[in-house]
């Protein structure tokens, strides 16, 4: 790569400049752009018939907007998943600080939450199915299935490794054990029960839409089917493309969220994901 | 010496942790052994010895932080049995709140003694400026440097207005620079308002620098030797090259090999 | 100075069979805390499992409104043990874990290089992260019906699924492994006059070995989720079939039992992997120390 310049002399003779590096999250971006730009030329080009371009897959969204058809289903979704999701938060983040905070607890339940968080949540469903029927307690408990685990397994983790040494720090200082708990240990633990939630989330999504297809075809995952029925694909990916944006956007909203509560720790808890 | 009251008094005391050892045989592993020492008020202490040698265990039973198996402690004429508020810790690791300013964590100990808002700040301010810190009471502690850092956390500790002040080698992480700077500052610190100082240390310069009295201990977790007679205040740094000094040094490194 | 010599002495004298007993109660309350901590690991799970089974018995044999469809316990221990004598149920499980198995070869195949490369290559990973990301929010199920569309009810459309469902959780851990891997000792490998080829053989590659077990694990967890998804929906064969069959058959204690054995298999399968992965780095740890 020693390129030679005009003179005759060697590039690498000047000082040379460095390549100005583009940002990791410009380059997402460019590489989400690059791959909507191909399907859409694909489509263009009429490969198959069951990949269509993604202008049509964007207008048939916004046609289901405007005739109404997708408003039900999706309030409907939406809500099973708002309320699956808050009872999970509520169990997980009790749960797991219960475990973290108790030895006994811990004992008691580590190896069910191990063993929820290492079997497929799917495989439970039809047990579900026959426990609730077929009514959207199914579907609310498939979220909490889905969800709770990672809540409960990151919470624990997160107040168990909060920083000891700010534990002993506020110990030395006189505070009193449960203000302590609340102020510094759980406080210091927040950024890391967020990742737990942002998890739980993705998890919440799944399961709102595997509970609808798999149980009782309502929702969304009832337009989907009967799209798939009529080998409409792009009816398939437009629903698709819609819960795409619902779980992108709302795990976005909880990282937003996560930023104003933690803004102190924001640089550490990005670096998972 | 001059008579003086005595301030901290460590009796006896004795620690160890139990654990497993080689194959499977549970082994008691002293930390303290039948451990004495006597500190005077407005006395600057310093703690010295190798890693490992128990002197951060005797801070933590001193702050009660630690529980000890045996012996007594007496601070101020009260037996220790748990954190109180005659004593403030300075620790190695600063361990400040990450979410607080370097005002709200200096204020920290003066809020869990139900302090207002507006009376916490006002010391907590004064503290900084203490600590030649005051123009920065605003910043996070990621905001800060190090050796910043470590200076906010003994302001927290000064803010509370402690009897005795103990310090875990608060200037173990810093560059030699930043550590030489902070020594200085403590100094005149200390000289404004005498407080009880306990000190411990690593370095066997920066105790003869600091303290009126040197500590040193041993791996057995007992004091070997107490070096006393130190060079009279106010010390300089050109002091480090005297001969005096260098002595006090040579007995030094004679009682830690 | 003396008189605290002496007394030093003498107090050294008095307490030296003191110190011996005080260690003796040390170890005691030491090992009695042990003990019940033992005691509790072992007692309190299996507690919760005995109470929720005897709950579950108990609120199944005496309901007085609730739903009937839900067995007691011991109908479905029953169900489960004759499941398993059962050829049809075996057949099942080949139908559906066939497809299972080719769909993770290959998902592993790909997954774990791709994940590996990527994880050294900035601008790639950049560029690919987004897919990743949204793979891992998003229910991969509702590209399902347009695989069925494409391939039809065939057995490569429940491979395609499988693999799907596994590809981005292979990826990820393999990915994120590679990327941590220290430049410092890449550096060093090249100082010591590795090659490109040695450094990915000898530093990159086995310093990424955790991300690939993990990578294994998640991977085989989520083709699993495929595999059972599929067959409860569009393509209703094997295993799907099968728990279809005795739902409409109103057999709740076979559904329950189909579901648990493969709850179980899977679970047996993750734990093989751990454990082989435990075993792997203990001996490299070993290794490390002769």
């Amino acid at each position: 790569m020693t390129a030679v310049t005009a003179t005759g002399v060697p590039a690498t003779a000047t000082p040379r400049i460095p390549r100005r590096r583009l940002r990791p999250v410009t380059l997402e971006l460019i590489g989400l752009a690059f791959g909507a730009l191909a399907w859409e030329l694909v489509g263009l080009a009429k490969v198959s018939r069951f990949l269509p371009p993604l202008h049509g897959v964007i207008g048939r969204i916004w046609d289901l907007l405007r005739s109404g058809q997708l408003g039900d289903p999706l309030t409907q979704s939406l809500r099973n998943l708002l309320i699956g999701y808050a009872i999970s938060v509520g169990i997980g983040v009790t749960v797991g600080t219960l475990m973290a905070v108790s030895k006994y607890v811990d004992y008691a339940l580590r190896i069910y939450v191990n063993g929820l968080m290492a079997t497929p949540s799917i495989l439970l469903v039809p047990i579900l199915y026959v426990i609730f029927g077929l009514s959207s307690f199914t579907l609310i408990a498939v979220i909490v299935l889905y969800a709770t685990v990672f809540i409960v397994a990151n919470t624990r983790s997160a107040v168990l490794g909060a920083s000891r040494d700010l534990t002993e720090m506020s110990q030395a200082f006189g505070t009193q054990p449960v203000r302590g708990f609340f102020e510094v240990t759980l406080r210091s633990a927040g950024p890391e029960i967020f990742g737990g939630l942002r998890l739980g989330m993705g998890r919440a999504v799944k399961g709102m839409f595997n509970g609808e297809l798999l149980i009782a075809v309502v929702g969304l995952a009832q337009i989907e089917r009967t799209y798939a029925g009529a080998f409409d694909a792009t009816g398939i990916l437009a629903i698709a493309l819609t819960i795409l944006i619902i779980a992108v956007v709302l795990t976005t909203a909880l990282e937003a969220l996560n930023r104003a509560l933690n803004s102190w720790a924001v640089s550490s808890s990005r670096s998972g994901s | 010496m001059v008579e003086r009251d005595v301030m901290v008094q460590v009796d006896q005391v004795s620690k160890s942790f139990v654990k497993y050892g080689k194959r499977g045989k549970v082994d008691v592993v002293p930390v303290l052994r039948e451990m004495s020492l006597d500190i005077h008020r407005a006395e600057f202490v310093s703690i010295v010895g190798p890693t490992g040698c128990g002197k951060t265990s005797v801070l933590r039973a001193i702050a009660g932080l630690l529980p000890i198996d045996s012996g007594r402690i007496v601070v101020d004429g009260r037996p220790v049995s748990g954190p109180g508020r005659e004593r403030a810790m300075v620790f190695q690791d600063p361990t400040l709140l990450p979410w607080a300013s370097a005002l709200d964590n200096a204020a920290f100990g003066l809020k869990q003694r139900g302090l207002g808002k507006r009376e916490r700040r006002a010391r907590a301010q004064e503290a900084l400026e203490l600590v030649g810190l005051g123009h920065r009471s605003g910043a996070l502690p990621q905001e800060l440097s190090g050796g910043m850092r470590q200076r906010v956390g003994i302001a927290r500790a000064l803010a509370v207005d402690p009897s005795v002040l103990l310090m875990d080698e608060p200037f173990g992480a810093l560059d030699e620079i930043t550590r030489r700077t902070l020594q200085d500052q403590l100094v005149r610190i200390w000289e404004q308002d005498k407080k009880t100082v306990i000190f411990i240390t690593h370095s066997v310069e920066e105790a003869l620098y600091l303290s009126d009295r040197i500590f040193v201990m041993s791996h057995a977790g007992h004091i070997i030797e107490t070096i006393t007679d130190l060079m009279p205040r106010p010390r300089t740094r050109e002091q480090e090259s005297s001969e005096e000094f260098v002595m006090l040094r040579a007995k030094i490194w004679e009682a830690l090999s | 100075m003396e008189a605290m010599t002496a007394s030093e002495a003498s107090s050294a004298q008095r307490s030296a069979p003191s110190l011996t007993s005080r260690d003796e109660r040390l170890v005691r309350g030491w090992k009695r805390s042990r003990r019940r901590n033992r005691i509790a690991a072992i007692g309190l799970p299996l507690a919760v499992a005995v109470g929720f089974i005897s709950y579950w018995q108990y609120a199944t044999t005496h309901r007085s409104n609730a739903s009937v469809l839900i067995p007691t316990f011991t109908d479905f221990v029953k169900a489960t043990w004759k499941l398993l004598g059962l050829g049809d149920f075996w057949h099942a499980v080949w139908i559906s874990e066939s497809a299972l198995l080719t769909a993770f070869g290959m998902a592993v195949a790909i997954g774990i290089p791709f994940g590996i490369y990527i994880g050294r290559r900035r601008t790639l990973d950049a560029l690919t992260s987004g897919y990743l990301d949204i793979a891992v929010v998003t229910p991969t199920a509702v590209f399902m019906p347009l695989i069925i569309v494409f391939l039809g009810p065939t057995y490569w459309a429940r491979v395609t699924v499988i693999f799907i469902f596994a590809f981005a959780y292979i990826v990820l851990p393999c990915r994120v492994a590679s990327s941590t891997v220290s430049g410092d000792l890449v550096d060093m490998a090249h100082s010591y006059g590795a090659t490109k080829t040695a450094v990915w053989r000898d530093v990159i590659v086995p310093a990424s070995v955790p991300g690939i077990f993990a990578g294994l694990r998640q991977g085989i967890a989520h083709a699993f989720t495929g595999m059972f998804l599929i067959e409860l929906t569009f393509l209703a064969v094997g295993l799907g079939y099968l728990i279809v069959g005795y739902e409409e058959a109103f057999d709740p204690a076979y559904v329950f039992g189909v579901s648990v054995i493969i709850v179980v298999q899977a679970a047996v399968c993750m734990s093989l992997l751990q454990y082989v992965e435990n075993r792997l780095s203990a001996q490299w740890r070993s290794g490390g120390r002769k």
